[in-house]
């Protein structure tokens, strides 16, 4: 654990907005010298490009310009963002923050590519040593490396169903695990037509940023993506095991086995989706009010995942345990009223 | 989806915990430091808790 020195609470506080204002004013200066340096007649480019999958207005950003018709926004970043500036003259690529000069555009993205996943691995290191537990998990580091053919074949698969996958690509990711994922996601994307429900393609992707306990995430902001830990899908033995031990514990539905991963997942994607109030409909079931007596039953009755505070696991949980097939009385009362809730709004009544 | 039980960690005790009149959770003056700080992640909603690097 780290100690509570006074230095760390202010990194901890103002760690990032340091560094984005930091990033901020070095743009700025990058900003007036282009604009002289192309005054003068110099040939100048500006190039934002963004780096894994950012925010939308990242994305909008990104482009090639000269100084002349780059938008006013080129410089700016918010916080955590990932995007890179360069600017190209006579001399070769500049990064706009690390001043290091590149003789090409993929050597400049490299170089900040190898960085971020320098930090990556700081910030989990950091997070894990956090978790104060007896047990830690330690996936398989290595598996069977996916072939190109296969990851075509995959990545058609997947396409196919409406769906793009990411992460895989020289992967050890069992491919086998990797389509069962597709088609549980795309069972859940069909049956509550969720095409055309997000501003971006839907994505799965299978990613190194989780931190080992986490076996799957999506969240609210950018719910077109649900992100797969790509060192739990390289064995299924591994996270079979895993799974089962939380499962047969009670900390997962009972019966529940890692298949229910993607219905988790998509359980929270059609929550979102469909603003579906997890507690409001789980009340009405149960008869009970007050939210702790409520989430205590729903331990007993489904999962003690399930009764987390915030009542948002509530529906995940009743999704992995319906669409996997266990007969759960409480989880198949609260889909058919999650369906019901889902009909009325697609009707617009 | 996660196997992380830290945020139950105020509940694996019952000395720790009792529910108000209100209905809602509150901890007891038995709660450790862990506990404490367990059971205010708890109440975070569960996806301001967002990882930077995705």
């Amino acid at each position: 654990m780290a100690k509570k020195t006074f230095e760390n609470i202010i990194s901890n506080l103002l760690g990032e907005p340091t560094s984005n204002l930091c990033h901020a004013f070095y743009d700025q200066y990058v900003e007036a010298n282009v604009r002289i340096r192309s005054k003068l007649g110099m040939k100048e480019l500006i190039i934002r490009r963004q780096l894994g999958k950012c925010c939308k207005w990242c994305a909008d950003l990104a482009g090639i310009y000269t100084p002349e018709n780059a938008p006013a926004d080129i410089y700016r970043r918010h916080d955590n963002c990932k995007c890179m500036v360069t600017y190209k003259d006579e001399n070769g690529y500049t990064d706009a923050w690390s001043k290091k000069e590149f003789k090409s555009q993929s050597k400049a993205r490299k170089t900040k590519e190898k960085e971020l996943l320098a930090n990556m691995k700081a910030y989990r290191q950091e997070a894990y040593s956090k978790l104060d537990k007896k047990k830690r998990i330690e996936w398989p580091k290595a598996g069977e490396k996916i072939s190109r053919n296969d990851f075509k074949e995959i990545r058609e698969y997947a396409n196919k169903k409406g769906i793009e996958i990411n992460g895989i690509k020289n992967s050890m990711i069992d491919k086998e695990l990797a389509r069962d994922v597709i088609d549980r996601t795309a069972e859940i994307f069909d049956r509550y037509n969720l095409k055309g429900k997000f501003k971006n393609k839907f994505t799965i992707d299978f990613s190194h940023s989780l931190l080992p306990e986490d076996l799957a995430e999506s969240f609210k902001d950018s719910n077109h993506i649900i992100y797969f830990n790509k060192d739990a899908y390289i064995s299924r033995v591994a996270i079979e095991r895993e799974y089962l031990e939380s499962a047969n514990s009670g900390y997962f539905v009972k019966g529940t086995t890692y298949n229910s991963i993607p219905y988790h997942e998509m359980g929270h994607i059609v929550g979102d989706v469909y603003d579906i109030d997890g507690l409001e409909i789980a009340k009405k079931i149960l008869k009970i009010e007050d939210d702790a007596l409520l989430l205590d039953k729903i331990e007993t009755m489904l999962s003690k995942y399930a009764s987390d505070i915030s009542g948002e696991e509530i529906i995940a949980e009743c999704f992995s345990a319906v669409y996997s097939g266990v007969n759960n009385e409480f989880a198949l009362q609260f889909v058919e009223e999650c369906d019901k809730i889902i009909a009325k709004k697609e009707v617009g009544v | 989806m996660t196997l992380d039980r830290e945020n139950f960690y105020w509940k694996s005790n019952p000395e720790w915990w009792y529910i108000g009149p209100d209905g809602k959770y509150h901890l007891t003056k038995k709660a450790p430091e862990r506990a404490i700080k367990s059971f205010e992640e708890a109440k975070k909603p569960r996806r301001e808790r967002k990882n930077p690097f995705i």
